[in-house]
């Protein structure tokens, strides 16, 4: 198992220098110029233009900019300065990062607390008018796009109703709006994956096995079906929880939350590359240390996985066949 | 049982983050909070004044510019400045002010007198005394002088300053002269945002007495504790792109002025949203008490609803002009042409739908609300005649190439389609601002453009406008090589009177009448709204960045 974690967390390296490159090449490729953004369209000189450029270290070849910008991020950590505010771009990141995590996994939780639970009621009720009711409403929700959702809720809570603030997360009664538009697309897809998961493992013969041994139909789904659905299911949420630290620029724009998914959105806009790349690093990094988290609650969920992990000596000594003497089967 | 375990682990873990979390609430580098209410719940307005009730807080929301958590004002950018922030803890060398009779002007808080001399050589600034700093320190020649280099130094502004020979200016009691190294018209709308600061606190705290070095010094720009202003409040909390706020200074230099009603709430936030009917929920739930920046279909909605509050259309107007690239593309070259396409243009179908309800029709190429505009400058509107001349003209079915931003986008499109009605194709494309202005760059990559005329300002000087549309901008699609053109543009810019400046620009006026260089599509304003939930009484807010958010009036 430490081995395991150790290769992937070797393999991550790479991972995340080819992420950064690809994004920096992407980045400093795309029309814009950083240095006529920070100079104005107009009243410089050229020789003030190179000296921007220079100072900026945008005057030299596109290679050694992106030498430099990797190599100092591996040494000294050092994600550079925005252009925008000539601040560190950790300085950005360290402020925001918190609000985007906060409010990504609130919603992660709501949306597989609820949606897990109703997806397993629709399987376990397949072809009855409540199946039915919960499989179209979650492919409107999936369907519906998140600032329509976003600008409605806060239409009707908001301004009509006066029950809800609109902008903001200074309190508990903040983060009802943002959490429950953002929970609502990744609900609606998890009530049909764990829908469709558990339909394929309650068709199982051991699930009929067990029915026909007389267990309870609350014990054999909840004991014997739902372990088998939930890794398909697992995989979805795991790929969401690394998605979170990005933050969702949609809902932080429309609800004012100063997350990541606003600083990336402002930093694009502006072609301020330090920033961009900041942002793109760290939720590279936690979408990669999410991915083998969720690799070793397969583990726990699945015992033949679990036995991927184990050595091969230890395979060896608990092997039916050696306490059999030896004899194969 | 282990597996039980390992899922409330992993859920202890979860909440654990989520506790740890830091973000809005957890001040990034804030001081003492407010003593004022601050905005918090739904449904709960913040604080009437009721007499003796407590501190009065006005909390002002607005969409721009956005405030980036540096409080150096002389280095930040026109779309990075709070300006509240900036004009309500500190004072500027002059501001805009409307006057009792309804015009406006520059004005100045902390001068006596501001001229050039008739030789175009000297700026002189003559300081009133008694001008107090929040740390008791009263104001010097030599803090103007720190501020405006430190403005010169900012790469935007370092071409607008040029124009002053700092290294050799003097300072005498309260009169600094500053020789010039040349001679601007607008040489106070480059003055406009120079905000005074104290440059002996700078130095105190680790701060370079060098402006040029103050990149390189150990003063934290972000610490609003240090923030040292002359203006009316002083900065007491700053959450990281939430809110600023500002508390009145009870020893304000200025504070005999209460009587002109100036600084009249104790307490002001200043909040800045991402989107504007975010911005317009919070103020209809009391939020909010000062909307700025508000769109068409918003003022026309408050204008509706009286339970809204008053919506205010402000005092600039600025003028949108649809530029033609005469010097790349071929057939613009055809004078006829451009003729027959200004008299194809439907202005009034591209107002309502750019600008609503805040649009007003153009009477020239700058407004008759500013000193330099004159009325009678328009095309008129003739789609069959104008379809024939193409006709004449062989043009029929030509294509030219469009490439606008996404904010003028319904304008654009329905001029294109007004367009292919006279017979003409307009291949529209729509970018953001940046990709935008990397293409006006290239030569021939547009061969329209719109322009929003920079006169947005008290006296309208259309002088920023216009740096854009002559041979010395590098923006290729708007740049004029024309020499009678640019001749007229310079004695625009750089006459000495508004008299001689104002007759300047009639020229300019008479020359696009001739050459259709410029339609003039749209004259707009922007608005703002108080009053929803009482605490406002009045506002007078001549543009968004205008210092008077000083003059908030309460009841």
């Amino acid at each position: 198992m430490l081995r395991f974690i150790g290769r992937r967390v070797l393999i991550m390296i790479p991972v995340l220098l080819g992420v950064l490159t690809i994004v920096y090449t992407l980045s400093c490729f795309m029309p814009g110029d950083p240095v006529r953004n920070k100079l104005g369209t107009n009243n410089y000189t050229q020789e003030q233009y190179d000296a921007m450029a220079h100072e900026m270290g945008l005057d030299r070849p596109f290679l050694v900019q992106l030498g430099d910008y990797l190599w100092g991020v591996i040494t000294r950590f050092d994600l550079g300065e925005a252009y925008s505010t000539n601040r560190p771009v950790t300085e950005s990141l360290g402020q925001r990062v918190g609000v985007s995590l906060r409010l990504g996994l609130m919603s992660l939780l709501l949306a597989a607390f609820l949606g897990i639970p109703i997806g397993i009621f629709s399987a376990v009720r397949q072809n009855t008018v409540p199946d039915y009711i919960i499989t179209t409403l979650s492919i409107v929700l999936a369907s519906l796009p998140a600032f329509w959702l976003a600008m409605e809720a806060i239409q009707i809570f908001a301004s009509k109703l006066h029950v809800l603030p609109a902008s903001g997360l200074t309190s508990w009664k903040h983060y009802i709006l943002p959490v429950a538009c953002s929970a609502m697309m990744t609900m609606a897809s998890l009530v049909r994956m764990t829908r469709s998961s558990m339909l394929e493992v309650i068709r199982q013969d051991y699930i009929r096995t067990a029915r026909s041994k007389g267990m309870k139909e609350k014990r054999v789904i909840f004991k014997h079906a739902l372990k088998n659905a939930l890794i398909p299911v697992i995989t979805v949420v795991g790929n969401q929880v690394g998605m979170v630290v990005g933050g969702s620029i949609i809902v932080e724009t429309i609800f004012n939350i100063p997350g990541m998914g606003m600083l990336m959105m402002g930093a694009i806009n502006q072609r301020d590359y330090p920033l961009i790349m900041g942002v793109t690093l760290v939720t590279s990094v936690f979408v990669c240390v999410c991915n083998l988290v969720v690799d070793l609650i397969y583990s726990v969920v699945d015992p033949q996985i679990r036995g991927q992990f184990t050595s091969a000596k230890k395979r060896g000594k608990d092997s039916p066949h050696k306490k059999e003497g030896g004899a194969t089967a | 049982m282990k597996k039980f375990l390992a899922m409330l682990l992993a859920l202890v873990m979860c909440l654990s983050l989520l506790a740890a979390c830091g973000g809005p609430g957890d001040p990034g580098s804030s001081a003492a909070p407010p003593s004022g209410s601050a905005p918090d719940s739904a449904g709960s307005a913040t604080d009437a004044p009721t007499g003796n009730d407590g501190p009065v807080t006005v909390t002002v929301g607005a969409t721009y510019p956005r405030f980036v958590g540096v409080f150096d004002m002389c280095q930040l950018a026109n779309d990075q400045l709070a300006l509240p922030a900036g004009y309500l803890a500190f004072d500027t060398l002059v501001r805009m002010e409307v006057m009792e009779d309804g015009s406006s002007d520059y004005y100045s808080d902390i001068l006596e007198e501001l001229y050039i001399d008739d030789a175009q050589q000297n700026l002189v600034m003559v300081l009133k005394p008694g001008v107090i700093f929040s740390n008791g320190e009263e104001m010097d020649g030599y803090d103007l002088l720190y501020s405006l280099k430190r403005k010169g130094c900012h790469p935007r502004l370092a071409g607008d300053y040029a124009m002053f020979d700092f290294d050799n200016a003097a300072v005498d009691g309260y009169t600094t002269t500053i020789p010039l190294n040349s001679y601007r018209g607008d040489w106070k709308v480059k003055l406009e945002a120079a905000v005074i600061m104290n440059v002996d606190w700078i130095v105190e705290h680790g701060g370079s007495a060098d402006p040029a070095n103050a990149g390189n010094d150990t003063f934290d720009w972000t610490n609003p504790e240090l923030v040292c202003g002359s203006g009316p409040y002083q900065v007491t909390e700053y959450v990281a792109d939430d809110h600023v706020t500002y508390e009145k200074r009870a020893d304000w230099w200025q504070v005999d002025s209460a009587a002109d009603q100036v600084a009249q709430p104790d307490v002001i936030i200043t909040k800045s949203y991402a989107d504007s009917s975010t911005m317009l929920a919070d103020y209809q739930n009391g939020v909010l008490d000062v909307v700025l920046g508000l769109n068409e279909t918003q003022y026309s909605q408050i204008s509706n609803d009286p339970s809204m509050g008053t919506a205010v259309a402000s005092t600039t107007k600025s003028v949108v002009w649809l530029v033609m690239d005469v010097d790349n593309t071929p057939e613009l070259q055809d004078v006829e042409l451009r003729r027959a396409i200004a008299l194809g243009t439907n202005t009034g179908d591209m107002a309502v739908v750019g600008y609503g309800a805040l649009a007003l029709t153009p009477e020239g190429m700058f407004s008759t609300a500013t000193p330099f505009g004159s009325s009678g400058y328009t095309f008129s509107y003739d789609p069959a005649a104008a379809a024939q001349m193409v006709k004449d003209l062989g043009y029929e079915g030509l294509t030219l190439p469009m490439i606008c931003d996404s904010g003028v986008a319904p304008m654009a499109e329905v001029w294109q389609e007004q367009m292919r009605q006279i017979g003409l194709n307009v291949d529209l494309q729509v970018y953001d601002v940046m990709t935008c202005i990397q293409y006006w760059l290239t030569p021939g990559s547009t061969a329209f453009q719109f322009l929003g005329n920079d006169n947005a300002n008290v006296p309208g000087d259309p002088s920023t406008a216009m740096s854009n549309m002559w041979s010395g901008t590098d923006l290729a699609a708007l740049r004029k090589t024309d020499a009678e053109w640019n001749t007229l543009v310079a004695e625009a810019m750089n006459g000495f009177t508004t008299e001689e400046r104002r007759a300047s620009y009639d020229k300019m006026q008479e020359f696009n009448m001739e050459n259709v260089y410029c339609i003039p599509i749209v004259e707009w304003e922007s608005a703002y709204s108080f009053g929803a939930n009482g605490v406002v009484k009045d506002l007078t807010v001549v543009m968004p960045e205008s210092c008077n958010l000083r003059r908030i009036i309460v009841r």
